[in-house]
Order: C-alpha cells, then structure tokens, then sequence
C-alpha cells in the first residue's frame, strides 16, 4: 500500500457490483395440465443508475419475471423453482415477508400496465399516496399532506392540494398513470420497475409518461428496468436491452449495439416490424405464427419453430447465452450475420 | 345524490300501491270465506249477511279496495274482523318485538358470516376454506325450527343459560336470534368468500401490496372496503326474505312479533291484518334498501357522484 498514488484510481478499477443480480430464476405455473414453466433459467443484472429495457411479444413471461423481484406473483399458483435475486446484498427469495415488505414501495416501487385499474376505487387519492409515506417513513398528518403535494408536482400534476381529494375515477388514465409514478417514487427507490406503463394509454400520453420516466430517472438517478413489447419504447429510455423470448432471454446488449449489429433472429424479427407507438397486435408481420404457450415449448431453442435460420441443432439443443461483443451477449446457435 | 334518493322515495310510493292492488287480488281469488269464519258453523245465513254486510263484504271488489285506499290514506289500516281492534293498533304494539329480533339476528348473521367469510376466502381452497364452506352449507340446509328446538333444548333445557321462550330482556332474544342469525349466516360467509375472492384479484390490490402495505390492511382495508358493497346490498334485501323466518322462529320461541299476528291472521283469513303485515314488510324492504343505498354511497364515490 505504501508509497503508491493514494487517491484516484481504486474507483476506476473497482467495477461497482450491481444493484439487483436476478440469478438463473425459473418460475413456473401449477395448472390443471400440471406445472408449466413460464420463465426458465433467467440471468441479468441492473447496476446503479443503469436504465435497462426488457421486451418480447406478449406472452414471453415478462411480467412474471418482473413481478418475482417484487414476490408479488400469487402462489398458489405461481412458484419460484430456482435461482436468486440478489438485490443490495439480499436474496430477495429468502427473506421473510416483513423483511420484503420493508422493501416493497421503499427501496424498489412498481408501475404496472393497467392504470385504469391499478389505483383502489374507494380512496381518494390522497389516502393511496399518503400510506405510501406512514409504513416506511412513519410520518405524521402534516408531514405527509407536504410530501404528496411536492410528489404530485414532481410527476406534474397541478393543482395536487384539490386532487388528494378526489377519487381515481374522477382522473383520466394519463393522470392515474402519474398518479402511479408517483406512488412508485414516493420514497425515492433505489429501482423503479415499470411493467408497460404506456402500454393502455393514448399515444400523445405515451410519449408524455416516457419522458416523465426520462426526466425523474435523470433527477433521482435511480436504475430502471423498463417492460414493453415494444422495441420503440424501450429505445427512448434505455441504455440496454433484454430480450426475451418464452420464458428465456435471449439477447442482451446496450441499445446501439442492439439497433445496428442485432444478432438474434428474434431480436431482427423484433426490430423490422417496429410496433408504432399506440397500436397493438397479437402477432408480428415480420415473424410468423405466435408465442408458443408455456407447456407447448419445443425442446431446443423455443424460437426454432418460427425461425428461418433454424437448423437441426437448434431443435434439439438449448443454446447456451455467450458473448460475442463486450458487453453483447446472446442465445443463438446460428445467429443473423 | 339527494336527487337520488327523492327517485328512490318516489318510485317506493308505486311500489307499495302495486304491493296493495297484488295482495287485495289474491285475497279475493282464495276460496276461504271470512265471514264463515268469524260466524262460525252454526251460524243463519241471516246473521252471515248481516256480517257480510257490517263488514262491507257485500260490496263489489273495487268499491272495496278504493275504500281500503282511502283510509290507507289516512293512515287507517282498517280494523281486524277477530281481534275487533284496530290493525294499526295490534301492529304497533308487535313491531318492537319483531325489529329487535330482527336487528340482533341481522348483528349475528354478519358477525358470524363476514369474519368466516373473509377469512375462507384468504384461505381458499386449503382445509380450513372447505370446512367454513360445509358448515356454511349445513347452515344454510338446516330447517329454522331444527336449529330452534336444539337451541333451546341445548342451551334453555340442559344448560339452563337462557329462558325457554317468550319475551323480555336481552337474555329472550338471544336464542331465537342466534337461530335466525345461525341459518343465514351460512349465505353470508359464502357471499363475502366469494365477493372477497372476486376483490382480492384485482390489480388495485397488487399496487397495495407492492406499496409495502402488510397483509392485513391489505385484506381488511383495501379489499373489505370494496367487498362489502354487494353484501350491504344484500342485507338491504334480505330484510324482505326474513318474513318466512320471522314467522317460523317466532312461533317455536313464542316471540310475540309480527310473524305471530301474521300467523294466526292467515288460518283465520283475517283480511285487514294480512294486508296490514304485508304493507308493513313491504316498507322495510324498501327501507332497507334506501339504508343500502345510502350506506353504500358512503363508501363507493362513485355511487355517491352519480
Ligand atoms: N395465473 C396464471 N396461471 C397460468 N399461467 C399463467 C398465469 N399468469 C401468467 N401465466 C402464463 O405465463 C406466461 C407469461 O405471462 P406474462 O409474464 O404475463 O407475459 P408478458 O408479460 O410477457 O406478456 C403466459 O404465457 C401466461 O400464459
Ligand atoms: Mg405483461
């Protein structure tokens, strides 16, 4: 130690270890056909700060897989097989409901898909926020009332005093949505996890909640993992994408890399019918047929059946997730060149 | 909203007029013939139409009704052909009874059937959720006058904890309140499974749970608060479907009620009383259900904004 430079360097060198590592999870479904495994062996990571979108059609296990961080999934009949979700040290699937719940809301907040639905009918506006502030922060009538009135603002609503009062049926969907947001950031989470949070929405409204997400990611500088079905999306927020497809990832790589060297064919599939913002459908032009169902996936790599590239190996062995950049990596035993 | 309830107050009017009109016909369309009961067998046909006559039985059904409406109007419910007293008289002095029967039932009822329910449906489909559904259902099958007579043979006879009948402080009531409340609660606690089941799904839900809210608050504030709004309604309703209870338990208890005047005033075909209860149930199931109205816009805004 002696005699060398003292200060600058040890932070260069040292690689900040992530913020939430989500280990070869594999979550499956007890249904009347038995189990089925909805998301299979799973592996990523999200630093601090880092804005990292996950993508794949409808169906893809998505949602699952965000929802198991949270251990928000109901069981029965969902279950965990395997793997661990190491968020600041803690494996998630081991702690006891109270440790969870301490972290539930606080230290990771969640927006999900459906805002019509998502906010209770009979309380008003007010009361949903305010809980939010006396289970982790223990604070009093007062303190709370000034606290929702600056979180509103934050997430641009104005005339915040008047809207505590009212019930979410007097809001519309972009304003219930930032209802949500704020709800979500109320005690400045260190990861923010939005599941489709334009999805439901108008499209002027989309692109008004995307750069809410953008500017109070940049204030806050907390890590994000964005979900949407749409590559387009993603792209606004995010430095990294993960895609994935029924039930596996099977592509990771920074937004750029993605966008111009795409390696899986699912992934090239998934850029060339760029989905516009607001429309929905069930099945992409660009790629035949649909997401196999859980409990109907092929052996091999569960693309192989819509896939033009497909070949022999690929229908019988699973392909294993390699990098083929720094910081690139994917699941593809003859990816697009 | 108050304009809602003036609808509400306003329709009730036509209500109980069509519940009079339906009541008054079929009185008339039953072959029993009053005034062959108060005379008796051994009556002259003289005395049979000079009662028929006092009565104003002889008079066209119409005339007959019209005339029913105009002391209705004033309040007059007409006078019993048996009891030769006023109706208005014989129903006053047994509604207490009957509403505090009704009252500590309707407190029974819920408080063995929303807790039952609300955990069953916490529980679902684990042993505990199956043995709350089989004893609702055994209580929902159980014959009032069974559970009555086992009550009072249990708890009156053997144990010596409540007297066997009649009426008088808190100690009469409990019994046949519990077989009220014992028999309904079976549809209760499955009511609020169900309706907390069909709550408990709900994403409003998920987004209380990923706000860090334990449990508890989860299910009995965030989901009680929605799951309770059909079951208000229900009681508000069910204040009608008490009738055939009221009677069955009042009479194996010796409650001196409504179901009893009602009772007895059915075997004698004593007109006036007949239609005087069914007036009066007529207005408790539409007081009940304007209690439900405003109860429930008390707890859902959007009721209370509509
Ligand atoms: N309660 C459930 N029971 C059985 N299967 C389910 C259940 N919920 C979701 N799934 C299955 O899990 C798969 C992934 O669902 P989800 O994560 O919602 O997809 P995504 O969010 O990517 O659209 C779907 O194929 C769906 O059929
Ligand atoms: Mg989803």
């Amino acid at each position: 130690m002696s005699g060398g430079p003292v200060c600058a360097p040890r932070l260069i060198v040292m690689p900040p270890s992530p913020l939430l590592e989500v280990d070869s999870l594999s979550v499956s479904f007890a249904t009347d056909n038995g189990r089925v495994r909805v998301v299979e062996e799973v592996s990523f990571a999200i630093r601090q700060g880092e804005t990292v979108g996950l993508v794949g059609e409808s169906g893809c296990g998505k949602s699952v897989a965000a929802m198991s961080v949270m251990r928000l999934n109901p069981s029965p009949p969902c279950y965990v097989d395997e793997g661990r979700i190491l968020f600041q040290g803690d494996d998630l699937l081991t702690l006891d409901s109270v440790d969870m719940r301490a972290i539930r809301g606080d230290r990771i907040g969640m927006v999900f898909q459906e805002p019509m639905t998502s906010l209770n009918p009979t309380f008003t506006i007010g009361y949903q926020i305010a809980e939010v502030f006396q289970i982790h922060r223990g604070m009093d009538a007062a303190e709370t009332q000034r606290e929702s009135i600056d979180l509103l603002g934050m997430v641009g609503i104005g005339a915040a005093e008047r809207r505590l009062h009212q019930y979410p049926h007097e809001l519309s969907g972009g304003l219930r949505q930032r209802v949500m947001i704020a709800m979500a950031l109320a005690c400045r989470p260190d990861l923010l996890i939005a599941d489709e949070p334009t999805t439901a929405l108008d499209v002027t409204v989309q692109q008004q909640i995307l750069e809410l997400l953008r500017r109070l990611q940049a204030d806050i500088g907390m890590s994000v993992l964005l979900i949407s079905h749409d590559l387009g999306i993603v792209a606004e927020v995010c430095e990294r994408v993960l895609v994935m497809y029924a039930g596996r990832i099977v592509e990771s790589a920074t937004v750029d890399a993605l966008f111009q060297h795409p390696q899986h064919p699912y992934t090239v599939g998934l850029l060339a019918a760029p989905p516009r913002l607001g429309q929905r459908r069930s099945a992409l032009p660009t790629i035949p047929g649909t997401v196999p169902p859980p409990g109907q996936r092929s052996a091999g790599c569960h693309f192989a059946d819509r896939c033009a590239r497909a070949t022999e190996r690929c229908r019988a062995e699973t392909p294993v997730f390699e990098s083929v950049a720094p910081g690139h990596d994917v699941a593809c035993w003859n990816p697009a060149p | 909203m108050l304009r809602f309830l003036a609808g509400r107050l306003f329709q009730s009017v036509f209500i109980l007029l069509g519940v009079t009109i339906i009541t008054f016909g079929l009185l008339f369309l039953i072959p029993a013939d009053p005034v062959r009961m108060i005379a008796g067998r051994s009556a002259t046909p003289q005395t049979v139409e000079s009662i028929r006559r006092q009565l104003g039985l002889d008079q066209p059904i119409p005339v007959q009704y019209v005339r029913y409406l105009a002391n209705l109007a004033r309040g007059d419910m007409g006078r019993s052909y048996v009891q030769k007293a006023p109706v208005n008289e014989l129903i006053a002095s047994r509604l207490p009874a009957t509403l505090q029967l009704m009252g500590a039932a309707i407190l029974i009822q819920l408080m063995i059937g929303l807790p039952a329910g609300i955990f069953a449906s916490t529980r679902r489909n684990r042993p505990s959720d199956k043995a709350i559904m089989v004893f609702s259902f055994v209580g929902i099958s159980a014959p009032q006058f069974v559970v009555g007579l086992l009550l009072i043979y249990v708890f009156a006879f053997k144990f010596e904890l409540f007297p066997l009948g009649g009426y008088g402080g808190i100690g009469h009531v409990i019994l046949p309140a519990l077989t009220l409340g014992i028999t309904v609660s079976g549809w209760y606690s499955r009511m609020s499974r169900s309706s907390m089941i069909e709550v408990l799904r709900q994403d409003y839900i998920r987004t209380a749970r990923a706000k860090g809210v334990n449990e508890w608050r989860v299910v009995l504030v965030h989901a009680l608060r929605n799951a309770i709004l059909p079951i208000i309604a229900m009681i508000g309703i069910d204040i009608g479907l008490y009738a055939q209870g009221i009677v069955v338990v009042e009479a194996v208890f010796g409650w001196p009620g409504i179901g009893q005047l009602a009772w007895l005033a059915i075997q004698r075909v004593d007109i006036p009383i007949i239609m005087g209860v069914t007036l009066v149930a007529a207005v408790g199931i539409v007081v009940g259900n304007l209690c439900a109205d405003i109860a429930t816009s008390f707890i859902d805004p959007r009721v209370r904004h509509s």
